[in-house]
C-alpha cells in the first residue's frame, strides 16, 4: 500500500525518455525532516496505523452507543 | 441580524479577502501565479487542500445530513487516507519531478496530445459547471433563511471571489484559505461549545438510542446505501480520481519549495480528514438531541416554504398539521426526560420500558415530518421537501447569540469562497496551459502574456460561474443531470491516469478510445439504473468499475493495436 510493488520500479516514459512511472518519486526520495521519522516509508505506515486506529474507535463508538 | 452581525460578518468575508489582494497585487511570474508561492509551507499547504475539498454544503448540509439519517455518512471517507498516501507516494513526487502546472500536462507528456485534451476536457466541462453549483447551493439557502436576494448573494459571492483569484492567482487562494480555515474552526467550535451547554447530561446516549450514532456498518448488503465496504473500496477510488488528478487539488499540493511541503500537506489532511468530519456529524447528531427537546421545533426547517402554504388556499390543513407535530414534540421530550431519569434509577426494567416509549414517541414524530412532506407535494409537485440542509442554519439564525450569528455565517461564506477560488485557480490554469499554449505553442515562452491569460481565463470563469448560478435558479433540475454527469466523467479520468503510471506498454491511442469507452459502459450503467431501480447500484460504485474498464480496454487495445498506431 505504502510503496508500489517492485515490478514498477523504474518505468520509463514512452517519449520523454525521463522516469515518469512511480519509481520516480522513490530514485529522488528526500528525507521527510518529521523527528522519529527516517523514511517517507515510516510516515506513510505511521497515518495508515491511525487511520486503523480511528475506524477500530469509531466500530468501538458505534457498539457503546448504538 | 444584529449590527455586530453584520460587522462580523463583512469584516472576515471582506478583510481576508482585502488582505489576500493586497498581499499578492505584484504577483507577475508565472510559476508563482499557476503554482503559488516557493516559500509556501506545508501547514498552509494542507490547510489550502482542506479549504477546496470541503464547501458550503460541508458545513451547512453534513450536520442536516446526520439530523436526518445519522452520522453513518462519515464512511464515506474511509477511502481517503489510503487515497491521500497513494497520492503522495506516486502522483505528486511523478509531478513535482516533470514540473508540470496541470496534472493533464503529464498526460501529453506519456501518452500524446489528444489524450491530455481529453483529460483537460473533461476537467474543464465537470468542473466549470460545478462551479456555478458552488455558488449557487449555499446561496440558496442563506437568502431563504435571510431574507436576502439571491441574484445579490450569487453576484456579490462571485465578484468579490474573483477580485483576488485574478489578482494574486495560486498564491493569493492558499493565502486566504488559509485565514478564511481559522474562521471556520473557530465558528464551528463556537456553535458547537454553545451546542453542550444547551445539551442535557445524557444527550449521547438519547442520540444512540434514536439510532443517530452508528458510525461503522460491517453489513454486505449492497442496498445499504453507506457501509465500511462501499466506503474503504469506493471512497478510495473517489478520493484517489479527486486528489490525484483534479487540477483543483493537484494545483495545492504541486507548490512549496521542497516536495516534502506538498507531502507533509497531504499527510495532514490524511490524518484529520476523518476527525474533521466526525465532528460535523457529531454537531448534527446532537443537533437532533436538541430538537427533540425544544416544544417550538418546527415541522419542516424550509420555514419560508411551509409558510407559503401556511398562507396559502389549504392553510388550514398545514396549521393542523404543524399542531399534532407540537403536541407529539412535547410527549417526546417528556418521554426523553423520563428515559434519562430512569437510567439514573437502579431499574434496569423501568428503564427498558422508557427507551421504548421514548424511541416510538420520536417515531411518531417522525410520522407527522413524512406527513408534513406529503402534504407539501400534494399542495405543490414542484414544493422542495427537502428540509434538513436548513436545521444547522435555523440553529444558527435563532439560537446564537449576537456576533456569533455573524462568525456563523462568515463561516459560510468563508468556504464558499474558499473552495470557489480553488476551483477558479485551476480552471484558469488547465485553460491557460493545456488549452491556449496548446493552440498558441509559439506564444508559450512570453511570460508575461501567459500570466495576462491566466488571469483573463480565471475571470471569465468567474463570471461563467455566477451566470450560471444565476441560470440555475431557474432550472434546478439542470443541477442535478449535472452532478451526475461528473459521477461519470470522474472514474475514466482515474483510468487514463491508472494506465499512465502503471501500464508502460499501453500507448495514447488505446487508452484514448479506451477511456470513450468507459465513459460508455459507466453511462449504461447509470441509464439501466434510472430505467430498472432494481439494478441500480450507488454511485461510489462507478468509481471502481469505471477505473477497472479504463484499464482492461486499455490492455486489450494495446494487444491488438499494430504497433505503429500506439501513440507512444
Amino acid at each position: 500500500m505504502t510503496q508500489p510493488p517492485d515490478e514498477f520500479e523504474g518505468v520509463p516514459d514512452g517519449r520523454a525518455g525521463v522516469g515518469i512511472g512511480p519509481g520516480a518519486g522513490r530514485r529522488n526520495d528526500e528525507p521527510p525532516g518529521v523527528p522519529g521519522f527516517h523514511t517517507w516509508r515510516g510516515v506513510y505506515w505511521f497515518v495508515f496505523g491511525c487511520f486503523v486506529l480511528m475506524v477500530l474507535l469509531l466500530a468501538l463508538f458505534t457498539r457503546v452507543y448504538a | 441580524m444584529s449590527a455586530l452581525d453584520w460587522f462580523v460578518l463583512l469584516g472576515t468575508m471582506v478583510g481576508i479577502a482585502a488582505y489576500g489582494t493586497w498581499r499578492t497585487r505584484h504577483t507577475d511570474n508565472l510559476n508563482t501565479y499557476l503554482k503559488g508561492s516557493r516559500t509556501t509551507k506545508w501547514g498552509t499547504i494542507g490547510l489550502s487542500i482542506m479549504a477546496t475539498q470541503a464547501s458550503t454544503i460541508t458545513y451547512l448540509s453534513l450536520p442536516g445530513q446526520a439530523y436526518e439519517s445519522g452520522i453513518a455518512f462519515i464512511q464515506n471517507y474511509f477511502g481517503l487516507p489510503l487515497a491521500l498516501i497513494i497520492v503522495c507516494a506516486v502522483f505528486l513526487p511523478i509531478y513535482r519531478k516533470l514540473g508540470v502546472y496541470t496534472a493533464y500536462e503529464y498526460l501529453g507528456k506519456r501518452f500524446d496530445q489528444k489524450t491530455r485534451l481529453l483529460g483537460a476536457a473533461i476537467f474543464l466541462l465537470q468542473r466549470g459547471v460545478q462551479s456555478g453549483i458552488t455558488i449557487y447551493a449555499p446561496a440558496i439557502i442563506l437568502s431563504t433563511v435571510m431574507g436576502w436576494s439571491l441574484n445579490l448573494t450569487i453576484i456579490f459571492t462571485g465578484i468579490v471571489v474573483i477580485i483576488y483569484t485574478v489578482t494574486g492567482g495560486s498564491v493569493a487562494v492558499s493565502l486566504t484559505q488559509k485565514w478564511q480555515m481559522g474562521v471556520i474552526f473557530a465558528g464551528m467550535v463556537t456553535a458547537f461549545v454553545i451546542l453542550l451547554t444547551k445539551l442535557p447530561a445524557g444527550a449521547m446516549e438519547v442520540a444512540g438510542a434514536m439510532g443517530k450514532l452508528e458510525a461503522v456498518d460491517f453489513s454486505l448488503d449492497p442496498s445499504r446505501r453507506y457501509t465500511i465496504w462501499s466506503g474503504l473500496l469506493g471512497g478510495l477510488f473517489l478520493s484517489l480520481s479527486y486528489f490525484g488528478t483534479d487540477q483543483t487539488q493537484v494545483q495545492r499540493y504541486i507548490g512549496g519549495e521542497q516536495l516534502r511541503e506538498g507531502r507533509l500537506g497531504l499527510m495532514f489532511n490524511a490524518l484529520f480528514k476523518i476527525p474533521m468530519q466526525f465532528f460535523i456529524v457529531i454537531l448534527g447528531a446532537l443537533l437532533f438531541v436538541f430538537y427533540q427537546l425544544q416544544p417550538q421545533t418546527p415541522v419542516f426547517f424550509n420555514r419560508a416554504e411551509w409558510n407559503r402554504h401556511v398562507d396559502g388556499p389549504q392553510g388550514e390543513k398545514f396549521r393542523e398539521i404543524e399542531a399534532r407535530h407540537a403536541q407529539l414534540q412535547a410527549q417526546t421530550e417528556g418521554k426523553i426526560r423520563a428515559w434519562l431519569d430512569a437510567r439514573e434509577g437502579q431499574d434496569a426494567g423501568a428503564a427498558a420500558v422508557a427507551r421504548a416509549e421514548m424511541v416510538a414517541a420520536q417515531e411518531a414524530s417522525n410520522g407527522i415530518r413524512r406527513e408534513a412532506r406529503a402534504a407539501l407535494l400534494e399542495a405543490d409537485p414542484r414544493a422542495k421537501v427537502k428540509d434538513s440542509d436548513y436545521v444547522f442554519i435555523t440553529f444558527i439564525t435563532t439560537q446564537l447569540p449576537a456576533g456569533v450569528v455573524g462568525l456563523l455565517i462568515a463561516v459560510m461564506f468563508a468556504s464558499a469562497l474558499s473552495s470557489k477560488a480553488g476551483e477558479l485557480n485551476a480552471l484558469g490554469t488547465t485553460s491557460t496551459i493545456d488549452l491556449w499554449r496548446h493552440f498558441r505553442p509559439l506564444a508559450a515562452h512570453d511570460e508575461a502574456r501567459n500570466v495576462r491569460n491566466a488571469k483573463w481565463f480565471t475571470a471569465f470563469w468567474g463570471a461563467f460561474a455566477i451566470s450560471f448560478a444565476l441560470f440555475a435558479s431557474f432550472a434546478e433540475n439542470l443541477i442535478e443531470a449535472l452532478n451526475i454527469i461528473a459521477s461519470i466523467f470522474y472514474p475514466v479520468v482515474l483510468g487514463l491516469f491508472v494506465v499512465a503510471f502503471f501500464l508502460r506498454r499501453v500507448g495514447g491511442t488505446a487508452v484514448f478510445y479506451s477511456a470513450l469507452g468507459a465513459l460508455g459502459v459507466i453511462a449504461t450503467l447509470f441509464f439501466v439504473g434510472r430505467a430498472h431501480p432494481e439494478y441500480n447500484i450507488g454511485y461510489l460504485w462507478y468509481n471502481p468499475i469505471g477505473c477497472a474498464a479504463c484499464v482492461v480496454f486499455s490492455l486489450a487495445l494495446q494487444a491488438v493495436l499494430p504497433a505503429k498506431k500506439e501513440g507512444r
